[in-house]
């Protein structure tokens, strides 16, 4: 299956807030590690509830955390 | 490999379901065939359906220990949702099968497929096939992405 096209920085986003754990990411966000790696990897698009609590998580706003590219 | 306790659980589930019908759904098969009854086959599908459940608890009881959190999130839902999808697909597509053995069996020599007791063997061949596929869609999208 394609990647979803929604890309993020996730990832540059943790290592720039102390190295953030994805452990601790998902703890935040109220879902699983593994959630966590399948949105770094693109293999999940979280839903808006969820994109919203990792762009709060980060103090960004959504289109700092998540972009689309069709 | 990196699994979460609902991947874990799905894994557990389809190996608990490829043992289950192996040895069941042969000898089942023999007995019919043989001339046995069905209720003959009611202890072992109980017996069967027993061990079952009592591996399934203590293997979820040791994976929920061994894992970071026992819940789901919104991604093993949507991941449930879509194999349930598949897993509809898969029991439509067996209880038309059966419908057809059932319809078509006059046209053929070998009328087995007509007696009840057969037929109550391919629906629960269609009900576990259908299970199969539901954890299989699961393992896929978990792996794929979803």
């Amino acid at each position: 299956m394609a990647p979803t096209r929604v890309h993020n920085n996730i990832r540059k986003l943790r290592f720039a807030n102390g190295e953030m754990t994805q452990q601790e990411l998902a703890s935040r966000i109220g879902v699983t590690r593994q959630t966590v790696v399948a949105i770094e990897k693109q293999k999940y698009s979280p839903s808006l509830e969820v994109a919203f609590r990792i762009a709060t998580v980060f103090d960004e706003p959504l289109d700092a955390v998540f972009s689309y590219q069709p | 490999m990196d699994l979460s306790f609902s991947e874990k659980s799905v894994w557990g589930s389809l190996l608990g379901i490829a043992i289950a019908s192996y040895l069941f759904f042969p000898d089942a098969i023999n007995h019919i065939n043989e001339g046995g009854q069905p209720i003959g086959l009611f202890g072992n599908v109980i017996f069967i359906v027993g061990v079952l459940i009592a591996v399934e608890v203590v293997y979820h009881t040791l994976v929920g220990a061994s894992s970071d959190s026992t819940g789901s999130d919104e991604r093993d839902a949507l991941i449930s949702l879509k194999a349930d999808r598949n897993a509809g697909y898969a029991l439509g597509f067996g209880a038309f099968w059966i419908v057809g053995l059932v319809m078509f069996a006059d046209l053929r020599a070998d009328t087995n497929a007509l007696e009840t007791s057969m037929v109550a063997i391919y629906l629960l061949l269609a009900l576990t096939a259908s299970e199969v596929v539901k954890l299989t869609s699961q393992l896929w999208y978990y792996r794929t992405g979803v």
